[in-house]
């Protein structure tokens, strides 16, 4: 038996620094170590801080999901100062949340996930040369349209929102732009420009109806084969190509899900609190754990520090929480490994564990029990990880199924917009308060927990899709979601371990959306070497 | 010749040839126990195919360039 110890750096291809380390015996992946490797602080930052702060620093948290991180910056003050929101602004919100994922579903399948597809380990197999003409780095013919068109979505936010990224027109109690019916048109008009020239024509080879049809893995085996436009759409290669290759086979994470859920039907949260949340969401919040399905309580949250550069062990409610960074050398001496904290979730009958958060996290909540009317109720993606479990390719799956489900919420969200209606209204400045603010970033859950008092920010606490993805053991030892994803995968080539960056890129990490984060190497290394982020 | 994971590629290599007017790239692999090449695209002129060329390359091998933090 050969054990092998890698260490790679950086795996995340968006910005920021993800180091993995792996323990390789006979070309398979046996422990791993994510390592979060750069300190951010943006709670430290806003101690003391005026409560809105948080509306101007979050949004710079990431550059690629800063939407995301304002929308659950001021629903988290909406909560803390009880604001009214007029059902405009809901909508207007929810448009542009989402437009920020449409914008990154393709950009990250294109720029991000598919060039791995190109890798020069697959050439035996059947279609590389096809998944090459596609996929291959700027010139690619699925690539440059793919790219290209995935600003459009984000035009949208513009139009609204002033400017994309990191804009702060979300304040409490509405948003700050009264848009006009140019606005919407214009809105309109470039969403199906997205849907016809990406979503149909390359994406899909069909209508985003047609592809809305399917309910279970053999309804989409099914549509693969159903015509020719199908089978050759981008859609219906990646997943023959991610079969021929075998990334439906590894990369299945812990199997445990979380979603906090995201986008309000506008009459159901006119005044935000936490206990009217999850009522009140179109994408719907959830816990699949073991096999069923919880409320998600946001009570439930905590986030561990014992193998993480913070002062201390053992987990606090982010309401409690603390940031008090330590040396890391320090820290390596106490087996701490990581900038990012543990979140973790304390599932009823099984305890604090870790849950994967991003769009399959998402699928699973959808497809649970008890969904109102006006809520996502989905059953593809519990059909397909019952099936054939989950993985790569079922997490990238789930990722895209999200584009034509959120262009036709977007569709219905600008055409429920009342231009003669108010967009805001102001709010009272309460000295004290908390709030819990959460959505849904392209990457998975994402949430606020502000504490105010006397005009200030006490305490505000960050948790983000990469950190329930990245974090690292918890004070049980039990590793994070992508440590679990990586054990267990076949490793071709030491000197080329595509298929780490399979199943790192499958999360989407984006080390900038981790609050804490840092560079570093850990543990003894018998080998070294960098595998890009950038081709 | 060897199948994807069961045999890792040694190296990569793309070449521009000619083709009835137009100007074809090509992806070379090499294996241990054999070579593989495959047609990728065509170009009208052989400045665009010579430009895919490189970026087909550079994906295939993951060449490590361009700002980690870009």
């Amino acid at each position: 038996m050969t054990a092998v110890d890698l260490f790679v750096s950086p795996l995340g291809r968006v910005e920021g620094d993800l180091d993995v380390r792996v323990t390789i015996e006979d070309g398979v992946v046996t422990s791993a170590w994510t390592e979060a490797a750069m300190f951010r602080g943006f709670e430290i930052i806003l101690q003391g801080k005026d409560p809105q702060a948080g509306l101007i620093v979050c949004p710079r948290i990431c550059g690629i999901c800063g939407g995301s991180h304002l929308y659950k910056s001021a629903y988290a003050l909406d909560v803390a100062w009880k604001t009214h929101m007029p059902p405009n602004a809901t909508l207007v919100r929810n448009i542009c949340q989402a437009a920020e994922t449409l914008q990154s579903i393709p950009r990250y399948f294109y720029a991000l996930f598919a060039i791995d597809l190109t890798n020069k380990n697959y050439a035996g197999f059947p279609n590389y040369d096809e998944a090459v003409r596609r996929f291959a780095p700027y010139v690619g013919t699925s690539y440059q349209p793919g790219v290209v068109l995935s600003a459009k979505p984000v035009e949208i936010y513009a139009i609204f929102g002033g400017q994309w990224p990191h804009s702060s027109f979300m304040v409490p109690g509405g948003v700050m732009g009264a848009p006009t019916l140019s606005d919407v048109t214009r809105s309109i008009a470039i969403l199906e420009h997205w849907k016809d020239n990406w979503l149909e024509k390359q994406w899909l080879g069909c209508s985003v109806d047609r592809w809305l049809e399917n309910k279970t893995w053999e309804d989409v085996l099914a549509w693969v084969n159903e015509n020719e436009s199908q089978y050759n759409s981008d859609c219906g290669f990646f997943i023959r190509y991610c079969m021929e290759v075998g990334l439906d086979k590894y990369g299945g994470g812990v199997g445990n899900y979380l979603a906090t859920g995201t986008y309000f039907e506008p009459s159901l949260y006119e005044n935000p609190t936490i206990d009217g949340r999850n009522a009140a969401l179109i994408g719907r919040a959830g816990i699949y754990a073991d096999g069923k399905w919880f409320d998600f309580d946001q009570s439930r949250v905590r986030e561990d520090v014992t193998h993480s550069f913070y002062e201390g062990t053992g987990a606090l409610h982010p309401f409690d929480g603390e940031t008090r960074p330590i040396d890391p050398e320090v820290g390596r001496k106490q087996g701490k490994y990581s900038w990012a904290k543990s979140p973790r979730y304390d599932v009823p009958g099984l305890g604090h564990v870790p849950l994967e958060a991003g769009p399959l996290a998402r699928r699973m909540a959808a497809g649970g029990p008890n969904a109102a009317s006006h809520q996502d109720n989905d059953p593809l993606f519990v059909d397909i990880v019952n099936k054939i479990g989950p993985s790569v390719m079922v997490r990238q799956l789930a990722r895209m199924h999200e584009a034509p489900k959120y262009y036709k919420w977007v569709r219905s969200w600008l055409d429920q917009i009342d231009l003669h209606e108010s967009f805001y209204t102001k709010p009272i400045e309460h000295a004290e308060g908390r709030g819990f603010g959460a959505t849904e970033a392209a990457r998975g859950a994402l949430a606020d927990w502000i504490v105010i008092e006397d005009n200030k920010i006490k305490n505000y606490q960050v948790i983000t899709p990469t950190a329930w993805n990245i974090g690292p053991r918890d004070g049980a030892a039990a590793v994070g979601p992508i440590e679990k994803a990586l054990i267990g995968s076949p490793i071709a080539d030491q000197e080329d371990p595509v298929e780490l960056g399979h199943v790192a890129r499958s999360f989407d990490s984006c080390l900038v959306c981790t609050v804490h984060a840092y560079d570093g190497k850990t543990g003894r290394e018998l080998s070294k070497f960098v595998i890009n982020g950038m081709v | 010749m060897a199948e994807g994971h069961t045999e890792p590629a040694l190296g990569v290599e793309t070449v521009v040839v000619t083709d009835s007017g137009q100007w074809a790239v090509e992806l070379v692999v090499l294996y241990r126990d054999g070579v593989v090449r495959r047609r990728i695209d065509t170009y009208p002129t052989k400045a665009r195919a010579e430009i895919a060329a490189r970026m087909i390359k550079r994906g295939a091998e993951r060449e490590t360039r361009g700002p980690v933090n870009g």
